[in-house]
């Protein structure tokens, strides 16, 4: 009997840890670890914004959670070429369009293809910038999450104050400038160092060389910001100093730097990319007296070409879920989560994400849908090779020895494109 | 398989290695994990680095056996040479800075006071905040758009400054941030050496006429002569092999007249995805700090007369 009841007892036990087992796998959930440069807390909308997506789709389904690793934006690339050197890596990966070719070339991440394959049409079709973008060698290697365009930024209560209109012109961008400089305040100002891997001078200096008429590269990939468009960018840099629109203290501020005097209202006006709208206005010095307008050009009749570009999602070379790691770049990318960012001033990627009600009955998503219209009819978007960073790197210095040290405008262009272009 | 003879199955006498392992297997145990730890952490990777440093890369993979042409390209790269003085002069100005000065901290830290304990912790309050922190407090506080000492400075005598605008005084400032940064280091180490120097020395001194400039020339100085020699050499490392500090503040500008050797390593191996000549510029930077070490052993280190 009683051998009877200990058999009982174990069989029971046995059926047991089979049921738990069978229920553990059955709601055993793989872990999708995705790299950004975002973070989910702190001041930026966007964190808010993308821990909302990250535990909407955590819930949406069972089969994946979906781990969020927040590396700072100056260190994500080294640490995913290092991580997938050495095997490891994340599933998801947020590269900045500009970033795209580096991470191609060290083979940081890899095709999607067959995984879009699958999708139709109305999915492949919906990007304001074209999926053949994110093309290379053929292979499409990263949808975009999120559009930007750059922007004259100006403080509304400064320009009143000094009684001077938005300006239209580069020139006038300049006299205006010149009227908002006071001792405590610089007219215009944009990051001139090297740092936040000069992002501040390849940036503002773009729009401009697009409205001179220049490029940055021609086809066999050499630089071209040694053309005379390029001169004619740096001599108007150079006036801006001499005609005290700006200080020469520029040329020690990175990106962010011209973010923290602009919202501090140091900084009249600047350059700046239409994702940072939102972070700027959170500032309790700022508010709403950060306003944009399109970046001026050298003449009346139009602005300065808009330089587009975004962050996207791909999947890394070591991910062994990429099932998963797709179902989560579609929910991204789905009109939910773009409406999410988009309230924290994101311009959406997706077309379709522009027919929802947000975008006209609420001032935030006014607001971004005329981004969109500046972007749609004078955006331009501009191929960055792999060693997009050298370049930018390059030109801050050129911009530093014209600002410093007094050098000619196309002496330090042909200094900045010989060093690049060695080589090439 | 021969079979075993007579001879072999008599034990042989242990070896030397055996003796030595049987009569210190203790120690050998202890020190063991700690030897292999610096094997695995300090000695692989310079063996390593000096393989990766004849091949050339492509991001994280050898490409190629190219023999000392890094090395070659590195000499002639005028880049190098700037940063190399550069590295001269930040860590030779931040030298001549801090040793006196944390000296004299030291000093009046050994002297008796009430307040000493507090004197203590304010000293070494730098000390306790990160480089990163430092670099970016203080690029906050020189800011020249918005930075409080700019303002400051603008509201007592109406100048503008744009210290970190200016290739000298960028260098200027680095220098003293750097010595704000590391003398409680220094100051530390004095006041522990100064307080093993017994006051009979300085009574005897007193009694044969030596005033306080002969006492301290003639009998704190040669007493504290090891620990300056430490410290000398434990703060050339730091200060050659510096990144954070200097990637941080100024990020090597503005035009490059703050970019040191290490910092350079850092952009040619991580920002150009050059590893091997990063490798081969690492490599180079680690037998200077050994020509450095090597110096001051003979100099400082020797005894005086």
């Amino acid at each position: 009997m009683k051998i009877c009841i200990r058999n009982g007892l174990v069989k029971l036990l046995f059926a047991s840890l089979i049921l738990c087992a069978a229920a553990t796998a059955a709601y055993a959930q793989t872990t999708l670890k995705m790299w950004t440069f975002l973070a989910t807390s702190g001041t930026d909308p966007r964190a808010t914004a993308l821990k909302h997506v990250a535990d909407g789709f955590n819930k949406s389904q069972k089969e994946y959670v979906v781990e969020i690793e927040s590396i700072p934006y100056a260190r994500i690339d080294n640490n995913v070429i290092q991580a997938t050197a050495a095997g490891q890596g994340p599933d998801i990966l947020n590269v900045y369009s500009d970033q795209l070719a580096l991470h191609v070339a060290a083979k940081t991440i890899v095709p999607l293809d067959d995984l879009l394959a699958k999708e139709p049409a109305t999915f492949l079709n919906d990007f304001v910038t074209k999926l053949d973008f994110f093309t290379f060698d053929g292979k499409k290697m990263a949808v975009p999450w999120e559009t930007r365009v750059w922007m004259l930024w100006y403080r509304a209560d400064l320009l009143k104050n000094a009684g001077v209109g938005v300006p239209k012109t580069l020139d006038e961008l300049t006299a205006t400038g010149a009227k908002l400089s006071t001792d405590q305040i610089m007219g215009f100002g944009f990051g001139a160092s090297t740092g936040s891997l000069g992002a501040g001078a390849i940036e503002t200096f773009t729009p401009l060389l697009w409205a001179a008429g220049g490029d940055l590269f021609d086809a066999s990939g050499k630089t071209t910001i040694n053309s005379p468009a390029g001169v004619r960018v740096m001599t108007w840099i150079r006036d801006l100093v001499a005609k005290k629109a700006m200080r020469q203290s520029v040329i020690s501020m990175s990106i962010d730097d011209t973010m923290s005097s602009f919202k501090a209202g140091t900084t009249a006006m600047t350059f700046m990319g239409s994702y940072r709208v939102a972070a700027g206005r959170a500032a309790s010095a700022t508010g709403p007296n950060l306003q944009t307008a399109p970046i001026p050009g050298f003449t009346a009749d139009k602005p300065s070409p808009a330089r587009l570009a975004g962050q996207t999602l791909t999947i890394g070379a070591n991910s062994k879920n990429r099932e998963g790691a797709w179902r989560f770049i579609k929910y991204y990318t789905s009109t939910e989560s773009q409406l999410a960012f988009a309230a924290a001033g994101v311009m959406p990627s997706r077309i379709s994400t522009y027919e929802n009600a947000f975008f006209t009955d609420n001032p935030a998503g006014q607001e971004v849908r005329s981004w969109t219209a500046y972007a749609r009819t004078y955006g331009r978007i501009g191929r960055t090779p792999s060693d997009f960073n050298k370049l930018s790197e390059e030109l801050a210095k050129a911009i530093q020895s014209v600002l410093a040290q007094n050098v000619d405008p196309k002496q330090a262009l042909d200094t900045a494109a010989a060093a690049y272009n060695a080589g090439k | 398989m021969t079979a075993m003879s007579g001879q072999d199955s008599v034990a042989a006498p242990p070896s030397r290695l055996a003796a030595a392992l049987s009569a210190h297997g203790l120690a050998v145990l202890f020190i063991g994990p700690a030897i292999l730890l610096v094997v695995l952490v300090s000695i692989y990777p310079v063996f390593d680095a000096m393989s990766l440093s004849l091949y050339a890369t492509k991001y994280a993979e050898k490409a190629g056996f190219v023999g000392l042409k890094n090395y070659i390209d590195l000499a002639h790269n005028p880049v190098v040479w700037h940063a190399g003085v550069n590295s001269l002069v930040y860590t030779i100005g931040s030298l001549l800075l801090v040793l006196p000065f944390s000296l004299g901290v030291a000093l009046l830290l050994n002297r008796q006071s009430k307040m000493q304990g507090v004197l203590r912790t304010v000293a070494i309050l730098p000390w306790v905040v990160s480089q990163t922190v430092t670099a970016l407090l203080w690029a906050w506080l020189l800011n020249a758009d918005f930075g409080p000492v700019t303002y400051g400075i603008d509201a007592i005598g109406g100048v503008r400054t744009a210290i970190l605008a200016s290739p000298t005084w960028a260098m200027v400032a680095l220098v003293g941030i750097n010595v704000w940064s590391s003398y409680p280091q220094a100051t530390l180490l004095m006041l522990a050496a100064l307080q093993t120097i017994p006051r009979d020395l300085y009574e005897a001194a007193y009694i044969d006429g030596a005033g306080p400039i002969t006492s301290f020339l003639y009998v704190t100085i040669p007493l504290i002569r090891s620990t300056l020699l430490v410290v000398v050499i434990q703060l050339t490392l730091l200060y050659f092999n510096m990144v954070t500090l200097v990637y941080v503040f100024t990020g090597g500008g503005p035009l490059a007249s703050t970019e040191t050797l290490a910092l350079l390593v850092l952009k040619i191996s991580f920002e150009s995805w050059n590893l091997g000549q990063g490798a081969a510029l690492g490599l180079i930077v680690t037998v200077i700090n050994l020509v450095f070490s090597l110096f001051y052993i003979r100099t400082l280190g020797r005894p005086k007369g």
